[in-house]
């Protein structure tokens, strides 16, 4: 088409669906119309509340023959209020075969001039509360009866409203429908994506199971038939020849494979996992795992991780790095554990360039393999998480301290505790408690007028194991003060190990009721353990 | 006049229930796509995590086990020393009795060589008088701890237990539940996991342990109870639990974690007092009130619901008790929803204002009700004549197909997911009670349903009267008010 039919159509466009909204507002008045005269042609009475004005538009002419009169209006006749429909139509049509004007009849509602709108809903309304009813006709338009029935057997049955149309006619019935079908169709293919998902579930079940019974021997022969030193000497097709060759191009055998792999490598120590290692490399495995980072699926992406992380695949380190700061919880955790055990960073620097929170989860992960690191390889440092912006990090780091037992950092904390947040000072407060570390004390000390019920407990647990003498008289300071119930069993229990006579002294002399229980517990031999 | 006032009245009616049906059909499907959705991801997680470490690491947080006791004497030194040998570093069992009339303080004391002791704690929520709690003298049973109290009631009990819980988690849990013996392992994992939203509560799935056979405290063989009653509560439990929760969880809607078997954090289960003694359903209103608050405080947070079989328990196969019990969860329904109408449509609630706290309003509270209505409306139609037996046949055919496609699914879901009902003679029994289930379960469920509505406007059972009336002790209400303790 070209641009100067389009521009046409452009133009016209609108004016054609003008044209079909004018059509359609006739019709629709036309249509209006004869409902209305149909309805009263059938009724041949009066109908209470309505009745019927002709209304004739003529200058010239006298009409007055027609028993019209002028209308007050110029160049109108009208006539008398007429009751009866059937007679309003008889004048407009007298009056239109001898003068040929054609006149128009008006409706009045009691009295009141209305519109065929207004009109049509009143006889609507009196149809529907049965106020108005058809005439029955008594005639048979010429037939006898006898004769009607007589016609009515020779000619075939067939109802005047098919199922189809009374289905259409009904909305309700069209909605039922309609959605019955949605909702049918939509249960049936959720069932069937079911079904369809459970036996391609039960399919690859059946096909790892067979995939594992013919990997696992010729893993196992490699293993124990064969010296490194021989594994590491054959090349690829030598590989090859141990396993099944068709499967072997197969993504879900290569995958079986290297579960297999891991799951022996987590159970083997010292040569076993380098004979291991050495089948999974030379079996080209390393490349499946790599190619699994280039996927879209975020646990695709993870296996991948996995496996380049039990397995050392260390030329992927760079590969890895960019999951460190995934938003996706699982490949940034994998990333980031996978990067601690393989990318040889004694710094963990990708710890302390975290961005997001560190889990528990995420911590008890990287605790692992940090130990792992720091037991068999280089000692870590540590130190390092301090400066991390990352509060979560620095967290973990004192933790770290503690789980480590690097008391050689206890002067750091020492140093850092004063501008530490509340979560960092629990964490560093702990550290103290390990080592009995007699140099925080008058940190402590300053510490116990916080008003963070958390770091209160927190430091009068520590002094419980590390307090002096300056302590209890801190804590029996605190005690006359008006402390919580869990504050006071816990500044008691810790005045109870430091001076347990003290403790009595005070406890005999004193009308709190729940000093008194808290004593009776701690000197109870069963709880002494709790 | 009279007439035409009855004609608007059915037309609205017919309309009203034909909304109803399709928005229960939609809201089904959606929850199928959901759930399958969560589903899917949950398995896929499940891959990727190493539960050995989460036993000793000192990382991972401490658990405090609470189980309520009545009358447990028979099972009850069995299920203690079941709930002793979960696989878990930190974790103690506090064990309360809440005024058994039968042995079961006796045999706890003299199994676990018990004595009373001088124990100090703290009443963080009021309680029933407590008559005294109870330490081993045997170091092997450390973790163990036995609360004798006078009875008050389940959530009386358990707020009893968490006076005394010394862990940041609890686990609040039926003492005649069977426990996988990595349930704890696998249920901290949500609380370890999240990183930017505080997890307040985890639930767990409940599996039927009717007729499975059970080894040292694990079902190892499932099989489908005997009774059609016992075999349509499996189907219903994969529908409640596998597709109904997995899809709230999908939308942090969660509103009810079942009373057998939920995690909590302890520290907000204190701040808002802990649960409500006065409601049959303390279950779901501590739920709901916890949400409540973090909403208040506008704190982020997160419900997490772990799929894996971990519980199980036995479910009742004669229609007397479950009569009672679905009186009784509709009755605890009613009222969680009466106390917290000030979450209902209120945008500043989020998905709890907005979408679960309607669903349950319609759907579970009034759904006995509605379905009732329909029946009645339907049969005075079919009185009156004044009914399209096609639309009556299309709507009930409607209805009928999408039960037992629903139920299906649910039962392909489960073998999907987990695939424990192995016994394809099982399956089949569990094919027929879906297709019986409509006719046959359906009406008996309603009809206990309606039993609950009609026991709550009369008071009867629990503590209807008192939610019914309103709050007349300013300590009630101020349960309720939660108290916001930053």
């Amino acid at each position: 088409m070209n641009e100067l039919c389009k521009r046409h159509l452009f133009k016209l466009g609108p004016l054609f669906f003008f044209l079909i909204f004018l059509l359609g507002n006739l019709h629709a008045e036309d249509s209006l119309t004869l409902q209305v005269e149909s309805k009263l042609l059938e009724v041949s009475r009066e109908i209470p509340g309505l009745s019927f004005v002709l209304e004739v538009e003529e200058k010239e002419k006298d009409l007055s023959i027609f028993s019209l009169t002028k209308s007050a209006q110029k160049g109108f006749w009208i006539s008398d209020t007429l009751l009866d429909f059937r007679s309003a139509t008889h004048l407009r049509d007298t009056v239109f075969s001898l003068s040929g004007i054609k006149g128009e009849i008006s409706f009045l509602i009691f009295g009141k001039k209305s519109e065929k709108e207004a009109i049509h809903e009143f006889l609507d309304n009196l149809s529907r509360n049965e106020l108005l009813m058809a005439d029955v006709s008594s005639k048979s338009n010429g037939f006898e009866e006898g004769e009607l029935h007589s016609l009515a057997s020779k000619v075939n049955f067939s109802p005047f409203y098919g199922l189809k149309t009374k289905i259409l006619v009904d909305t309700k019935m069209v909605l039922l429908v309609s959605t019955f079908i949605l909702f049918l169709a939509a249960s049936v293919i959720l069932v069937t994506i079911m079904y369809v998902v459970k036996k391609r579930k039960k399919k690859r079940d059946s096909l790892t199971m067979k995939f594992k019974e013919l990997s696992f021997e010729p893993i196992s022969n490699l293993l124990f038939e064969h010296s490194l030193q021989e594994l590491q000497s054959f090349d690829r097709t030598k590989f090859e020849s141990f396993f099944p060759v068709d499967h072997l191009k197969d993504n879900l055998f290569k995958d079986v494979m290297i579960l297999e792999i891991i799951s022996l490598n987590k159970n083997m120590k010292g040569e076993f996992k380098t004979k291991l290692k050495t089948i999974y490399r030379k079996l080209g495995l390393d490349a499946h795992s790599i190619q699994k980072l280039s996927s879209k699926k975020w646990d695709v992406i993870t296996s991948g991780i996995v496996e380049i992380n039990e397995m050392d695949v260390v030329e992927a380190v760079e590969k890895v790095k960019k999951f460190a700061k995934s938003e996706n919880f699982y490949v940034r955790s994998n990333a980031v554990a996978t990067l601690l055990n393989i990318s040889n960073d004694p710094e963990l620097k990708v710890l302390v360039d975290q961005d997001f929170p560190l889990s528990r989860w995420q911590q008890m992960v990287y605790f692992r393999i940090i130990k792992f690191i720091n037991n068999s390889q280089e000692k870590v440092k540590v130190d390092l998480l301090f400066e991390s912006k990352n509060e979560s990090v620095r967290v973990f780091g004192y933790k770290l301290v503690r789980y480590l037992g690097l008391f050689e950092m206890l002067e750091i904390l020492v140093n850092k505790y004063k501008n530490a947040s509340i979560l960092e000072k629990l964490e560093m407060i702990k550290c103290f408690d390990a080592f009995s570390f007699q140099d925080s004390l008058n940190l402590l000390h300053r510490d116990l007028a916080t008003a963070d019920k958390g770091l209160f407990l927190g430091i009068v647990a520590v002094l419980k194991n590390i307090g002096n003498p300056i302590s209890e008289v801190i804590m029996l300071e605190k005690l006359k003060s008006d402390l919580d119930f869990e504050s006071k069993k816990a500044v008691m229990q810790a005045l109870h190990v430091l001076n347990p006579d003290l403790l009595e002294e005070w406890s005999s002399n004193a009308k709190d009721i729940e000093v008194q229980q808290i004593f009776n517990h701690l000197i109870d031999p069963v709880l002494s353990h709790v | 006049m009279y007439n035409l006032l009855l004609d608007i009245l059915v037309e609205i009616f017919g309309i009203l229930f034909l909304v109803y049906s399709f928005s229960v059909i939609s809201f089904y499907l959606i929850m199928t796509v959901l759930s399958a959705l969560e589903m899917r991801d949950h398995l896929k997680k499940n891959k990727f995590a190493d539960y050995r470490d989460v036993i000793t690491s000192p990382v991972t947080p401490g658990i405090s086990v609470i189980a309520p006791a009545y009358n447990e004497g028979q099972n009850i030194v069995q299920n203690a020393k079941s709930l002793l040998t979960l696989h878990y570093g930190k974790f103690e069992v506090i064990i309360v009795n809440d005024g058994s009339k039968d042995d079961t303080l006796e045999k706890m004391v003299e199994s676990f060589s018990l004595v009373k002791t001088n124990y100090a704690y703290h009443k963080h929520v009021e309680t029933g008088k407590i008559r005294g709690v109870y330490k081993s003298t045997n170091p092997s049973f450390a973790k163990l701890t036995l609360v004798d109290k006078e009875n008050g009631g389940k959530a009386d009990a358990l707020n009893a237990g968490i006076n005394l819980a010394a862990n940041e988690i609890l686990a609040c849990i039926d003492v005649d539940c069977i426990l996988s013996s990595d349930s704890l392992t696998r249920m901290v994992r949500p609380f370890m996991e999240e990183t930017n939203r505080k997890v307040i509560a985890v639930g767990g799935v409940i599996g039927v342990a009717n007729n499975c056979q059970v080894k040292d405290g694990t079902v190892t063989e499932y099989r489908v109870p005997d009774t059609l009653l016992g075999r349509f509560q499996v189907i219903e439990y994969f529908r409640a639990f596998l597709m109904g929760r997995m899809a709230w969880t999908r939308i942090n809607g969660l509103m009810l974690i079942s009373g057998a078997f939920g995690f909590f954090n302890k520290e907000l289960v204190l701040k808002v007092g802990g649960y409500f003694p006065k409601t049959v359903g303390e279950d779901m209103e501590l739920v709901v009130r916890m949400r409540r608050y973090m909403e208040e405080t506008g704190q982020k947070y997160k419900v997490g619901f772990v799929p894996d079989p971990l519980c199980w328990t036995e479910v009742p196969e004669s229609e007397n008790i479950l009569s009672k019990q679905r009186n009784r969860w509709m009755r605890g329904t009613i009222e969680t929803l009466q106390l917290h109408q000030k979450v209902k449509l209120n945008p500043k609630y989020g998905i709890l204002g907005m979408v679960s706290y309607p669903y349950w309003s319609v759907f579970e509270k009034g759904g006995p009700v509605i379905e009732m209505t329909g029946f009645l409306y339907t049969l005075l139609m079919i009185f009156t004549g004044d009914i399209s037996a096609l639309y009556f046949v299309g709507l009930f055919c409607l209805m009928y197909v999408f039960s037992v496609m629903i139920s299906a699914f649910s039962i392909l879901f489960e073998g999907v997911a987990y695939n424990n009902y192995k016994d394809r003679s099982d399956l089949n029994k569990l094919i027929k009670t879906v297709l019986l289930e409509p006719f046959l379960i359906h009406p008996k469920i309603v009809l206990w349903g309606l039993k609950g509505h009609w026991h709550f406007i009369k008071g009867k059972g629990g503590w209807g009267e008192m939610i019914r009336t309103g709050f007349k002790k300013a300590e009630d209400k101020k349960k309720i008010d939660i108290p916001i303790q930053l």
